[in-house]
This record gives C-alpha cells, structure tokens and sequence, in this order.
C-alpha cells in the first residue's frame, strides 16, 4: 500500500514536470502570428510571426507531423530549422518537378529512381538514384550530405525513422500532397516546396497561374455541357476478378466531374470517399454498357487486349459507341511517364484533355490517345 | 449431432446461401447471371469445399487437428509462383493467355512439392516433412518480398488483389476444373478411409493391418497438396477454411473417422466459403471485401473457442 502511495505521489510529481517540457508554440510567444492561406491544400499549413515562418505539415486527422521554420530568431524544439539549400535530395519525380519549376533543378543532388524520371525533366548529370529497391538507402543519403530532403510517408510511425536523419545542416520535409483529395490541393504543395527554397512569391505565382488555367477549363466545362447530359464514363479494368474504380472524392473523380463527366458505377458512402473501392463483376458490366467513354483500361495499348483480362469482355467490341482513351501518349520506353509528375504538378493539362475527349475534339491530346 | 445431421444442416445452410444470391435473378440479364454470378457460387463452394477436403488430409497426414493445406510448403510455392509471374512483368506471351497465371502457379505447387519430395527422402517422418514444408514457407515468402521490392506499381498491385482471394474471377465451365480433381480425390479418400482411419492410430497400426504406409502417404500429399496448389490458382490464397471446417467437423462429432467426417468437412468448407463471399458482397453497398479476411475473421473465433474448449 505504501509503494503504491508512493508510485501515485511520484506520478503527480512528474506529470506537471512532462507538462512544462512541453514545447511552447510560436502563437504562444507572438500573438501576432498570421496564416497565410490556402487556396486549396488542407495538410500544409504556412504561418509568419514578426521575425519568421512556419510550415506545420499535418497528418490526415490535421495535427501537426512536422514544423520547420527558416528566418532570423526563432527556434524552438520539434521546430526544424531550415539554414542552407543548396543540395537538394527528392525523393519522388513529382517534388523533383516541383523544385525543377522553381528553378532550382540543379540542386537536385538525389531521386527516388532515375529510372522513372521523363525526359522532359533534365536533372543533374551527377543526380544518383536513391530507391531503386523500393527502399531508401538511407546510408547513401546521408552521405551525399542534402540539404533538404523531400520525401513523403504513408505510415506515421516512418516520420520517426526519417526525423532522426535530421540535424542542423539537413531538414527533412516531408511532402504530404498524396493526402490531398483535389488535383489543385495537390499541386498547391508547389507553395510549400517554394517557401522552403526561398521563393514564396514565384511558387505563388506559378500555382495562381496554374489555379487560373484549371478553374477556366472548369467553368468552359460547365458552359459547355450545360444544355446536355453528362458523358458517361468507365475505367480501368479487372485482374483476377477485382475491378477498383475511384469512389466520389478520389483525385481522379474530381478530374472527371470537373471534365463534365458522370461515372457509370455507383460511389460507396460506407467506404472512404477519397479511397478506391472494389466493384463486383456485375456492376462493373452493367456500368460499362451505360459508358461511351472508357478511360484508364489497365496496360493495354489496343481495344482488342482488353479480352485478356477477363475473355468475358469480349462483348465491349460489339459497343461501336464506346470509346477508349489511355493516358500513354507520354510514356517512355523505361516506363517513365510524365502524367504521373507533371500531369500532378499541371492538372489543368489532364483536365483540358479530359474535355477534349468529351467533346470528342481530339487534336493536340497531351497524355491520352485514343485506342 | 450425427454427421448424417450436421451434413443435413450444412445442406440446408449452403442452398440457404444460393437462394440468398439468387433471390434478384428474375430481374437480372441472363448472361450475367450465367457468366459471373453462377459462376462466383461455384467457385465458392468448390473452393471451400477442395480447401476442406485438402485440410482434412493434411490434418490426417501430420496427426494434427491443427494442421492446413499450407504445411507442406505448396501453397505458398503456387504463391511464388503466381508472384513471379505477376511481378517479373511477366512471361512474354503467356503473360496474355488466361491460363497464364494458374500455369505459373501449378508450376509454383509442384516444384515446392518436387523439393519437399526430395528433402524429406520419402515420407519417411511426418515430423520433417512439417519442419521442411514450414522453412520452405519461409523462403518462398522471402522470395515474394524481394520480388515486391524490385516490381512497379502495377505488378505490385495486380499481385496484391490477386493476394486477398476472390471468386469473381471463376467463369462459366471452370466449375469442371474444379469439380473433377475434387471428386477424383474425394473418390480416393472414401476409399482408403478404413485405411486412413487405421493411419490415424499411428504406423505400426498400418503396417500391422497390411496397408501400405508408404502408398497412403503419397496418396494423402499428392491429393492433399495438389488439390490446395490447383485451388489456390483459381481463387487466390484462401486461409483459414482447410484448417477450420476438418476440425470443426470433428469436435462436433467428437470422432476423427474418415466414415463420418468427409462429408460434413467439405460441406462446411463450402459452406464458410460461400458465407464468407456473401458478406463480401452484402456487407457493403457498391463494393466487394476481399474473402481471406472474412474466412479469418470467421473461422479465427470458431478455432479460438474451439481451443478454449479443449481439454487439457
């Protein structure tokens, strides 16, 4: 009983001990702090106080991952401290192209896989490849001495592993556009790459352009298909059996309502809106005999290989009306293509092919082709 | 209850479960009813039913209750083989025939079985063939993570759905491929179940009756194995459902004899199967779950509480 009283008493002692540790936030020491909006992103979040700026990067239930700051004063604990800049490792093509746009290409010192870089992206001559295994050597990073690092994290438990590679001379940001359900929230993360650099005012400037281009696309959409029904359309195809299509607030379906386009399938509330859902066979063929587009079929290049993953498709030769679009018209030889970065980085480009497929005027597609 | 009961209500249930899936037909398309959903209720059944029947030879073999169509190492090796097809890009041409994925799995089933042969020199030890089939288990998984490494997105995720098993896949007519090795081993077991019986008390007891240890063996690792092997190239890797029905089977009859488990065994196989097929299609409006975790999250309470009850 005396242990236990004494295990108790040493508890309250140390609680308000932890308590105080706590690190103090710089609302708490400024009052003055400002957020600079967001057009769009939700897991990013830019703040400037008197003397410096803050970016939180926030996980999906929108607490804080990470904060990094750069400027005169302030540093805190759990605040990184972004000094220098100049070699720069990312650690996906997409940030690669993002820093790319900002002009700071040549700092890029390190990639995922150059494998899967397009060619439209010139990188360094002496840019190494970090991930070609699917898993980071991290030993290899550490001794190219970045900078910064750009990567991302499916799991919270990784931001651990990869926090630990930070010190005074190397941040690691970690890019968390993925979460990100709207194709501009994604490419907003331009911003954030951007203050990080130092060049607030061109990733501004870029993204509105961009933002500009896609809310334009938009709206003709929506003047254009005013008057008339909403194309119908289908995607991908089935391995095995399973067939998984976008639910309602996945990246891809607000591309395609954005185009003026109707999903055939139906959205599943009890699942997450952003996720995919698996289909049944069933709905699967009772939504394509109600589409005249079908876009995304797997990894064919041709309408007649369509039958090979599943010889019960054999019936979509028949539909005459149904028209067939893959996104290859940018892919390279080594597997490489650019809708995967630039088409993240520019959604407007996805967007305008979109309408132009449906309204069926087809020059100048930039990654689809008809099949 | 009596096994002439329990497969009477097992019946009942699994024809139950075809109405249920049924009970929209007069209002569906003819060729759709006939082409996949017919065919998604076979293929659940008969995939049930083989992984039963499977585990119950497996259980037979090894003289365990626990054991499952997974321990001789031919399942996971039909696994490596289905993940060197799906994630090496696949084998030029026979990445586009529909036979091409279930060829590389039997291919994969037979060599784990073909080594395990020559490890074990003969059968001779059930022990080591359970200690060679569950290092080999290791390995192929070793295999199938170094491959995932080294795929692309696509092959990673085409190996990925084909992992979490479904029925979807079965067409009209793939029910015979199915149909004829489970009868064929089915026939073999009800044959030999005097002597399967007598295998259970132990060698000495076969030897003693003039069967022959050595036929019996092979018959219950060929079968056994073979069967899980084919199985699991038409429906993917399905867990739980061998190890579950054969026991289920035989702590509700309180008997291990062949005379009266076989059948119960392999109707509540296809009776958890099309269970669990069902739910993954109902519990969700406008989508599937994936079966493999259904069948665990339905036989692990079953063999949990089975356990529990067991006596020390």
């Amino acid at each position: 009983m005396r242990r236990l009283k004494r295990f108790l008493i040493g508890c309250f002692l140390i609680f308000p001990y932890y308590h105080c540790q706590n690190p103090i936030t710089p609302d708490k020491i400024s009052p003055n702090t400002k957020i600079i909006p967001n057009h769009y992103a939700e897991y990013f979040q830019l703040r400037v106080t008197e003397e410096d700026t803050l970016l939180h990067i926030l996980n999906l239930a929108k607490q804080p991952i990470a904060s990094y700051t750069w400027g005169k004063s302030f540093h805190t604990q759990n605040v990184q401290k972004i000094i220098l800049r100049e070699r720069i490792a990312t650690l996906s093509v997409l940030f690669a192209r993002m820093v790319d746009a900002l002009g700071q290409g040549s700092n890029i010192i390190a990639i995922d896989n150059k494998d899967y870089v397009p060619s439209n992206l010139r990188l360094p001559p002496n840019c190494v490849s970090l991930q070609t295994s699917g898993i980071l050597n991290i030993e290899r990073l550490l001794g190219l001495s970045p900078h910064i690092s750009f990567l991302y994290v499916m799991n919270q438990e990784d931001i651990g592993t990869y926090q630990r590679l930070q010190n005074k001379d190397h941040s690691v940001i970690f890019i968390q556009s993925h979460q990100e359900k709207h194709p501009l929230a994604r490419a907003e993360w331009l911003r954030a790459i951007s203050w990080v650099l130092g060049e607030p005012q061109k990733g501004d400037s870029l993204f509105n352009k961009i933002k500009n281009q896609y809310e334009n696309l938009r709206t003709l959409s929506a003047a254009l298909r005013k008057h008339t029904p909403k194309t119908h359309v289908m995607m991908n195809l089935p391995f095995q059996g399973a067939w998984f299509v976008p639910n309602s607030e996945a990246y891809f379906s607000q591309l395609l309502q954005d185009a003026g386009f109707a999903p055939s399938w139906k959205f599943s509330p009890s699942q997450s809106s952003q996720a995919s859902i698996r289909i049944s066979m069933e709905e699967a063929i009772a939504a394509i005999k109600t589409a005249t587009i079908w876009l995304h079929p797997g990894t064919v290049t041709s309408r007649k290989e369509i039958v090979f993953s599943d010889s019960r498709l054999s019936f979509v030769d028949t539909l005459k009306s149904l028209k067939f679009y893959q996104f290859d018209k940018q892919l390279e030889p080594h597997g490489a293509n650019a809708f995967w970065d630039l088409g993240a980085l520019h959604p407007e480009l996805i967007l305008e092919d979109l309408i132009k497929i449906n309204q069926h005027s087809l020059d100048s597609l930039y990654f689809y082709r008809a099949l | 209850m009596t096994a002439k009961g329990q497969a009477t209500v097992l019946v009942i249930w699994i024809m139950a479960l075809w109405a249920f899936n049924l009970l929209d037909m007069h209002r569906m398309d003819p060729w759709i009813l006939h082409e996949f959903r017919i065919p998604r209720l076979w293929g659940a059944l008969l995939t049930g039913m083989g992984l039963a029947l499977s585990g119950l030879m497996m259980q037979t073999l090894f003289r365990n209750p626990l054991a499952g169509p997974y321990l001789l190492g031919v399942t996971p090796g039909a696994t490596l083989g289905m993940a060197l097809y799906f994630l090496t890009g696949t084998l030029s041409g026979l990445s586009l025939s529909p036979w091409g994925a279930k060829a590389a799995s039997l291919v994969g089933a037979f060599g784990a079985l073909a080594i395990q042969l020559t490890l074990s020199k003969g059968f001779k030890s059930p022990l080591k063939m359970l200690l060679i089939g569950m290092v080999m288990s290791y390995v192929f998984s070793a295999g199938v993570q170094l491959l995932m490494q080294f795929s692309n997105a696509q092959d990673l995720q085409r190996y990925t759905f084909w992992g979490m098993g479904n029925f979807e896949a079965f067409k009209s007519g793939d029910s015979w491929y199915l149909w004829v090795p489970i009868i064929a081993v089915f026939s073999w077991v009800w044959i030999h179940r005097n002597a399967l019986d007598t295998y259970l008390l132990g060698d000495i007891y076969v030897q003693s009756s003039n069967w022959n240890l050595y036929h019996i063996r092979i018959g219950l690792i060929l079968g056994g194995a073979l069967l899980a092997g084919w199985i699991t190239s038409f429906a993917g890797p399905i867990g739980f459902v061998g190890l579950i029905a054969p026991h289920i089977t035989k702590r509700l009859l309180k008997s291990e004899s062949h005379h009266k488990v076989l059948v119960p065994s392999i109707l509540w196989g296809g009776a958890l199967c099309m269970s669990a097929d069902t739910l993954a299609h109902h519990v969700m409006a406008h989508t599937v779950l994936p079966v493999n975790p259904i069948c665990a999250l339905i036989g692990a309470p079953i063999l949990i509480y089975s356990l529990s009850k067991q006596r020390a």
